[in-house]
Order: C-alpha cells, then sequence, then structure tokens
C-alpha cells in the first residue's frame, strides 16, 4: 500500500455496524461506490459480528437458491399446451 | 414435441402475430419457472397448474396490449403474479407474519450503531439434516408477507436481476433492494432458530 493509499484509509469515514448493514444489499449486488466498497470491507474486515452476519446472511441467500425451489410437476408443458389447445390457442 | 428447452427463444413479432408455433415455445420455456413462482402464492399444485395456465391463456388474448416496454416475459409475469394474488385473496389465506413481525425479525443496533445482539454462530450442515434443512427454508419463506415472499421468490430463487424484478413488480429498483433486504433479513433470523449452535 502506497503512502496515498493509507492517508486516504486513515481519512476515510469508520462505518458503523448499522451503517454496514444498511450497505449490505448494494455491496451483494455490486453497487457501492469505490469508497463506499472500501469503508465497507474494512469495517468488515476488523468487526466480527459483521462479519459474521454478513457470512450468514450470504448462507441465507445461497439457502433459498439451493433449498427453496419446488419441483415443477411432470407433464406440466404437454397439459397447458392441451389447455390452450382445447380453447383454440397454439393450433396450426 | 421435440426437446424445447434446447430451442431458440421465441420470436416476439410472430408471437404478437399469433403464431402458434412461437406460442407453443412460449409455453416450453417458461411453463416450469411460471409455475413456480405462482405455486408460492398458490400453495395447491393443481390450482398453481390452473392459474399458470390461466396466464398463458390471457397473455394470448390480451397480446395486442402489450406494450413493448418491458421483456415480453416480465409482462407474462407480471400477469402470472396478479393473478396468483387474486386467487390468493380468494381462499382467504394470510401468511403468517405481517409488517410489524418483519420488523422485529430485523437486527436492532443502539445508538452508537452497534448491534445490541451478537448473532450466534451456524451450522445448518451439522445440526439439520437436508431434507429438514430443505423444509425448513421453504417454510420460511412461505412465512413472509406476501412483499417480501414475491422479491426473494424473484430474485433469490429464481436469480432474476433487479431491473427485471422491479419492472414485473412495478416498483423502483430501490423499493426492490429495501425488501430484500428486510425479508432476507427476517429469514435469516427465522432459520438462526434453527440453525444456532
Ligand atoms: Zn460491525
Amino acid at each position: 500500500m502506497n503512502i496515498l493509499d493509507r492517508l486516504r484509509n486513515y481519512f476515510r469515514p469508520q462505518l458503523t455496524c448499522a451503517d454496514a448493514n444498511a450497505f449490505i444489499v448494494d455491496y451483494l449486488e455490486k453497487e457501492l461506490d469505490q469508497d463506499t466498497n472500501a469503508s465497507f470491507e474494512a469495517h468488515v474486515g476488523k468487526c466480527a459480528v459483521c462479519a459474521r452476519f454478513l457470512d450468514q446472511y450470504s448462507t441465507t441467500i445461497d439457502l433459498c437458491k439451493s433449498e427453496g425451489k419446488i419441483a415443477a410437476p411432470p407433464e406440466l408443458v404437454e397439459s397447458t399446451l392441451d389447455f390452450l389447445r382445447d380453447r383454440g390457442i397454439g393450433r396450426d | 414435441m421435440a426437446d424445447t428447452k434446447t430451442q431458440r427463444q421465441p420470436d416476439i413479432e410472430r408471437l404478437l402475430a399469433g403464431d402458434p408455433e412461437e406460442f407453443r415455445l412460449l409455453v416450453a420455456q417458461e411453463s416450469e419457472r411460471l409455475f413456480r413462482v405462482i405455486q408460492r402464492f398458490v400453495k395447491d399444485s393443481d390450482e398453481a397448474r390452473s392459474v399458470m395456465q390461466e396466464t398463458f391463456l390471457q397473455a394470448y388474448e390480451r397480446r395486442d396490449t402489450f406494450r413493448r416496454e418491458s421483456k415480453f416475459t416480465t409482462w407474462l409475469y407480471a400477469i402470472g403474479i396478479n393473478l396468483a394474488r387474486a386467487a390468493v385473496r380468494k381462499s382467504a389465506r394470510s401468511s403468517s407474519l405481517d409488517e410489524l413481525d418483519v420488523d422485529r425479525l430485523q437486527p436492532d443496533f443502539n445508538a452508537n450503531g452497534r448491534p445490541s445482539m451478537v448473532p450466534p454462530r451456524w451450522n445448518p450442515e451439522k445440526l439439520v439434516e437436508s431434507e429438514e434443512r430443505h423444509r425448513l427454508v421453504r417454510e420460511g419463506i412461505d412465512r413472509l408477507p406476501e412483499d417480501y415472499r414475491t422479491v426473494v421468490m424473484l430474485r433469490d430463487i429464481e436469480e432474476l436481476p433487479t431491473a427485471e424484478v422491479s419492472a414485473i413488480l412495478g416498483v423502483s429498483e430501490g423499493a426492490v433492494r429495501v425488501r430484500l433486504h428486510r425479508a432476507r433479513q427476517a429469514l435469516h433470523a427465522l432459520l438462526s432458530e434453527y440453525f444456532a449452535e
């Protein structure tokens, strides 16, 4: 890290845990500006509570992805095409 | 019909002109996802299927009202969600949490911005069998109020981009993010009861 980066880090406003919490969505969506992103990462890097919360928050999202999907019934497409055909839609 | 999933995207102009082949392609490509989205509102599988079929029917019959301001599928999902909501209202089913419960499930910070409680360590793999984990996550999502459940379903489960979720629901991207954050934090708190060591 060069002297300019060190200075910039030193003078960067310190985030509270509440601030960091409010930035989580934008952080995960990569929507934070460069400075805020660095402040966020600096806070989470030294705050064990926020680091744990961020980890569990991400796990919650992963669980939604992996566990939340309901299996669609078989023959779904065929039965829908039949339904529409009965109503005169999709016939050649 | 051959393996439709690997086929090309429907041609929007021919779809709007009422070309049956394009409409069949749309049905083949969107049925499963549309069904999953609708079943988050309408629990019964047969009812969800009939709401989904009604969605395609309405999309076809109202296709001349499609404004081309969004993707055709965005419009299709908006129709599906509206029909699903109407079906739920008819059966008067409501989720068990309300807005105040969601408030209560948010992390709490004191005046200095420090959390009033340290979250306990989690260990979902060790503590809960995978079948059970599956059930707990689904039940947690189902308990969220409808607006929250909808964003979790579209953004986190179906992994649609925030911009598209915003277009489907007709709310700003900022509003989608606020709801998403509150929904995830509420879900985190619900799951914490089971996953905390
Ligand atoms: Zn913190």
